[in-house]
Parts: structure tokens; C-alpha cells; sequence
């Protein structure tokens, strides 16, 4: 299979998403191009006097319904063309697009006069488009392709050996033209096919690379900042341990257990002691940063709520069809106010009950997203006809590392760490999450699960505290040691 | 009366362990690495395990403790965690943590012996 895929994009996700983009995007024009076909036929024959003939019309009518067809076509089969680059792709939907386009945009402009038609002017904005998507060696080659069918077809008017087509209402007469004119104008009209392509590829490929160094610098500080927090944590961790034990040792003597200790000893070992729960506590303060920091919250955003959930149903659809659910979205809030958050770990944790929902529901489930708004708050609800949990197991379900009771674990792979971090980062936003089993959408069977998070529209930064380190429980403590 | 095996690479808190144990009459053994505390559990099959969490790996706490759980060794354990609670993690009982209970360092002799006579107290009435 034709490999369309630059190297440097082979693993990279932004590629291709651009690439999809854009062929929906051409598929969507392609609409339009065939109404405006259809619109220039139509008025051109009633409005303007084109006189075209009857072969005319009916041509370029058959020619708009070739296309409304096969751009439905690939309208359809777009969703199902994947992202791989040893099969088939959307870059070969992109270059078949490409393909068709030019056919058929080559019997438009042969049927309304070839060199004298004012439409060969669309094959310069075919050839920008092609380079936006296709590497440049393939946009070349279609280049020449058309370059030399439209000089051969040009040449063979020329000697009559095929019927030439005018629009004979827009000229005064049909001018003979010279030899040296159509020689001319093929050679320009290449020339711009190739000129075209050449400055259209060179300024996307730049700007393709720019994107990724972009995005790999970026990467690598990110990179480099976990390693460091991960490093302090090391470190912390090293230091903390001797710090623990002299803690312990102090405690043991101060509680006797070693012996009777004379009164002044004990006023400066109990100094000891209370220098070593500071420094404990020091060293607490700096892990709860540093793992913070590894859950940083980069940026926040404004984020419509509802576009962002059909996006990540979207992402999950996949994998809800492999089980023919039924995925819905309910948007029940009075006002559509933006909320303003972390669209990486708002992300997170929403794709985390999402696929928790997908995952526990059975084939041909229900799951229903509701959002909704009450008390300045934003809620959104997971509500799906799944397997359920046990109620001995919800109080534990946020706990790191719990897996409910009724989860069949060679069935279900998991970690058990998903709804920690669910309810981590809800918390990280000021909000709270809770849960209902059995769901209003279950039965008998399957009795359903429904999670509840509420978002604060704005999450303040003093929440950040949100990794409770009992500092004040464990320091009140007199009698730790 | 009750075998204890506390398992932990740092002597100061092994000394510290036993002492408090000792105190309240228990008989303690200790091993610093985990390939000995394999050793003395398998041998002398104590009524308690203690275990730190993280030894010259980190993880080779739980390790252990899943070892011995796969071996169907069902010795109570007790694990003493360092870092867990300041970072937010709360630990379950889970199959990937099959321990009975914790103690965050650092330790204090009250809870030390409170946990123990718990978990000592639950093997008896089974």
C-alpha cells in the first residue's frame, strides 16, 4: 500500500487529527461546490444567457450528481477509515478525494470551454489544498497529471479531434485562438500548478515541524519537571526515614523505655524530639507539593461543558459501539455558563467514569450524561444500566486500590486507582462526587450505577490543599514518637 | 507467648520495634532485608509480621507480602508506611496490598501496641 505518511508524523496524533479535519472539512465544501454547480448551470442558462447547449447542461448536470454521490459516499465511510499508516487511512481517503476532485473538475472545465473557461482557475485552489494534506512528491505528480491532460486535451480541440464546448453566451465570438496562445497558456497555467504547489507545501511542512518541535520542547520540560518532583520526592523520602528513626529513638528514651532518664536530659530530648517533628513536617509540606506538582494544574480554562463532553463521547464512541451501547447526553441546566478549569485532568476524570460506565455496562446498555446547575454549581451525572456495586462495597470504591466485590477481575482488568484520582481531581476543584448504586436507568439484572460530580464554575486556588497531611492530628499527638 | 517478625532495613527502627514489643512481653524476631525475613517467617511461622513498606526497592514491601499470600501464608501483617499519607495515598485493604493494617512512621509506641493487640486479638477469636 502507497505509504502517504511523512516519517515524522508517524506517531504523532496532532497529524492526523489535522488530517481528518480537513477532509471533513473538503467534504463539507464539496456541498456547497456542488450547489454553486448547479447554481452557475442553472442562472448561467436562465439568467445570463450562457446558451449553452443541451450536452452541456445535461453534462454538467450528470457531473454535480456524480459528485453529491460520491461525496455522500465519503461522508459516510469517513468515520471508519482509521489513522494507521500501514493501512488504509485518511490520507488515501484525502488523495481519492483529491482524485475525484480533479476528474471531475476536469470535465466541468472541459465542458465549459477548457483553455476559455473561466472555472480552470479552481485547479490552483485544488492544488493548495492537495499540499496542505499530501506530501509533495504525490501533489507533484497529480500536477503533471493534470498539467499534461489539460494540454493534450487543449491540443486535440485544436484539431478537432474532440468536440470543443463553449459557453457561447459569454463571448462576442468565439475567437480561434492562436497556437502560440494555447502553448502559452498551458505552460503558465503549469507553471502556477507547480508554483502553487510548491510554496503551498514548503509553508504547511514548516509549519507541520514548527508544530512539533513545539510540542516535543514541550514535552520534554514537562518530562523534566516530573523527573524532578519525582527526584525530590527521592530525596525527601531518604531524608525522612533517618528523621523518622531519631524521632523513634527520642520517643523510647523520653517514654522510659530504655531506663530512668535525669530531668534536664529529658527538658533537651524533648527539644530533640520537637525539632525532628518540625523537620517531619517540613518534609510532609514538600511531598504534598511535590505530588501536586506531578498532578500539576497547568492551565485553566473556560470550557463549555457540553462541547467538551460530546468531544470525549466522541473519543469513547468507539468503544461504546463494540458493545452496542446507547450513549446519551441530557443537558438540563437553566443558563450555559462556560466553567473554568484544567481541561487535561477535568478530562481525565470525566474519560475515567466514562469508560468505567462503558466498561461495567453490558452489551446493548444504557448510559445517560446529564448535565446540569443548581446552588452556583455544575453537575454532571453518570448514570448507566450496568453491573452495579454492591452496597458493602460503595463506602470503598474511592479507595486507592479497591476493586468492588462484584467485579469479575480476569473479566475487567484494572488497577483499582481510577475513581481515587476521579475523586482527587474533583476535589482539586472545589467539588465532590458521590455515588448511587442501584441507578434509576437499572433493573433487576443489571442494577446500575450512578456517579455524581459537582464543579465549582470557578475553582479558587486556595483548594489546592487538598492532600491531607495531618500534621496538627499527628503533632498534637503528645505521646508519638 | 507471641512471635513477632519485624522486617525492616532500618536497625534504629527494628531496635525501636522490638523494644516497645518486648515491653509488653511479646517475643521479637527481626530481619533487615527482605530475603531473611522470607527466611525467619517460613522457619519459626510467627503469630504477627511486620513489614516496612519500602526496603532497598520501593515496593518490596508489598512484594513480600504478596509473596507470602500467594504461599497461602495468612500471618496478620502489619505494615508500616513512610510517605503514603503525606502524599494523599490511602491505603486499602486490596489484592495488591493484602495487609491487615498500617502505621505510618513515624511510629508511635501507643499505636504500635494498639495495632498489634488488635490484630492479635482477631487471631485468637478466629
Amino acid at each position: 500500500m502507497l505509504t502517504l505518511v511523512p516519517e515524522w508524523a508517524y506517531q504523532y496524533g496532532e497529524f492526523w487529527r489535522a488530517i481528518r479535519i480537513r477532509n471533513l472539512w473538503l467534504i463539507r465544501l464539496r456541498y456547497f461546490a456542488v450547489v454553486m454547480l448547479f447554481a452557475f448551470v442553472v442562472s448561467g442558462d436562465l439568467l445570463f444567457n450562457f446558451q449553452l447547449t443541451f450536452s452541456q447542461i445535461t453534462s454538467l448536470i450528470i457531473i454535480s450528481f456524480v459528485i453529491l454521490l460520491y461525496n455522500i459516499l465519503l461522508h459516510t465511510t469517513r468515520k471508519y477509515v482509521g489513522c494507521e499508516p500501514g493501512k488504509f487511512n485518511s490520507l488515501h481517503l484525502s488523495l481519492i478525494q483529491m482524485g475525484l476532485d480533479l476528474i471531475s473538475l476536469m470535465f466541468v472545465v472541459y465542458y465549459t470551454g477548457l483553455i476559455e473557461s473561466p472555472l480552470h482557475l479552481f485547479f490552483i485552489f485544488h492544488m493548495i489544498i492537495g499540499s496542505l494534506i499530501l506530501p509533495g512528491s504525490i501533489v507533484y505528480f497529480i500536477a503533471g497529471i493534470v498539467s499534461i491532460t489539460f494540454g493534450l486535451l487543449a491540443m486535440l480541440q485544436r484539431y478537432d479531434i474532440v468536440e470543443r464546448h463553449f459557453i457561447n453566451g459569454l463571448y462576442t465570438n468565439v475567437r480561434p485562438q492562436t497556437l502560440t496562445y494555447d502553448i502559452l497558456f498551458i505552460i503558465v497555467f503549469t507553471f502556477m500548478l507547480f508554483v502553487s504547489v510548491y510554496i503551498a507545501e514548503k509553508i504547511t511542512r514548516q509549519l507541520y515541524k514548527r508544530e512539533q518541535q513545539l510540542r516535543s520542547t514541550l514535552e520534554k520540560l514537562n518530562e523534566a519537571e516530573i523527573a524532578k518532583q519525582k527526584y525530590i520526592m527521592g530525596v525527601v523520602h531518604e531524608v525522612k526515614t533517618p528523621v523518622a528513626a531519631t524521632h523513634s529513638i527520642l520517643d523510647l528514651v523520653l517514654q522510659k523505655f530504655v531506663g530512668p532518664i535525669d530531668s534536664e536530659v529529658e527538658r533537651k530530648l524533648h527539644r530533640a524530639k520537637l525539632r525532628t517533628e518540625e523537620t517531619i513536617s517540613l518534609l510532609n509540606d514538600i511531598l504534598r507539593i511535590s505530588k501536586l506538582k506531578l498532578l500539576d494544574v497547568r492551565s485553566t480554562e473556560e470550557i463549555d461543558i457540553k462541547q467538551f463532553l460530546e468531544s470525549l463521547i466522541d473519543k469513547q464512541m468507539e468503544y461504546a459501539k463494540t458493545k452496542s451501547i446507547t450513549l446519551e447526553l441530557v443537558d438540563k441546566r437553566n443558563q450555559n455558563r462556560k466553567i473554568r478549569s484544567d481541561a487535561v485532568l477535568l478530562e481525565l476524570a470525566v474519560s475515567n467514569l466514562l469508560t468505567n460506565a462503558i466498561k461495567y455496562v453490558k452489551q446493548n446498555g444504557i448510559i445517560e450524561i446529564v448535565i446540569d446547575d443548581n446552588n452556583e454549581m455544575l453537575s454532571l451525572e453518570f448514570c448507566d444500566n450496568g453491573i452495579g456495586i454492591p452496597k458493602e462495597s460503595l463506602p470503598k470504591i474511592f479507595n486507592q486500590f479497591y476493586r468492588a466485590s462484584n467485579i469479575d477481575k480476569a473479566k475487567y482488568e484494572g488497577t483499582g486507582m481510577g475513581l481515587a484520582i476521579v475523586k482527587e481531581i474533583v476535589e482539586m476543584f472545589g467539588g465532590e462526587i458521590s455515588v448511587i448504586s442501584p441507578s434509576r436507568l437499572g433493573t433487576e439484572n443489571n442494577p446500575g450505577t450512578a456517579f455524581k460530580i459537582s464543579l465549582q464554575y470557578r475553582f479558587k486556588s486556595n483548594k489546592y490543599d487538598i492532600f491531607e497531611v495531618n500534621n496538627e492530628e499527628y503533632l498534637s499527638n503528645k505521646n508519638s514518637f | 507467648m507471641a512471635l513477632i517478625a519485624i522486617i525492616d532495613d532500618d536497625p534504629d527502627i527494628l531496635d525501636a520495634s522490638s523494644l516497645v514489643l518486648k515491653s509488653k512481653g511479646y517475643d521479637v524476631m527481626t530481619a533487615n532485608n527482605p530475603n531473611d525475613g522470607y527466611k525467619i517467617v517460613k522457619e519459626k511461622k510467627p503469630d504477627l509480621i511486620i513489614l516496612d513498606v519500602m526496603m532497598d526497592e520501593p515496593d518490596d514491601g508489598f512484594y513480600l507480602a504478596q509473596k507470602f499470600r500467594k504461599e497461602g501464608i495468612k500471618i496478620p501483617i502489619l505494615m508500616y508506611t513512610s510517605v503514603s499519607k503525606a502524599i494523599g495515598l490511602d491505603f486499602g485493604k486490596s489484592e495488591m496490598v493484602p495487609v491487615d493494617d498500617f502505621v505510618e512512621k513515624p511510629i508511635s509506641p501507643e499505636e504500635l501496641i494498639q495495632k498489634v493487640e488488635k490484630l492479635m486479638n482477631i487471631k485468637e477469636a478466629k
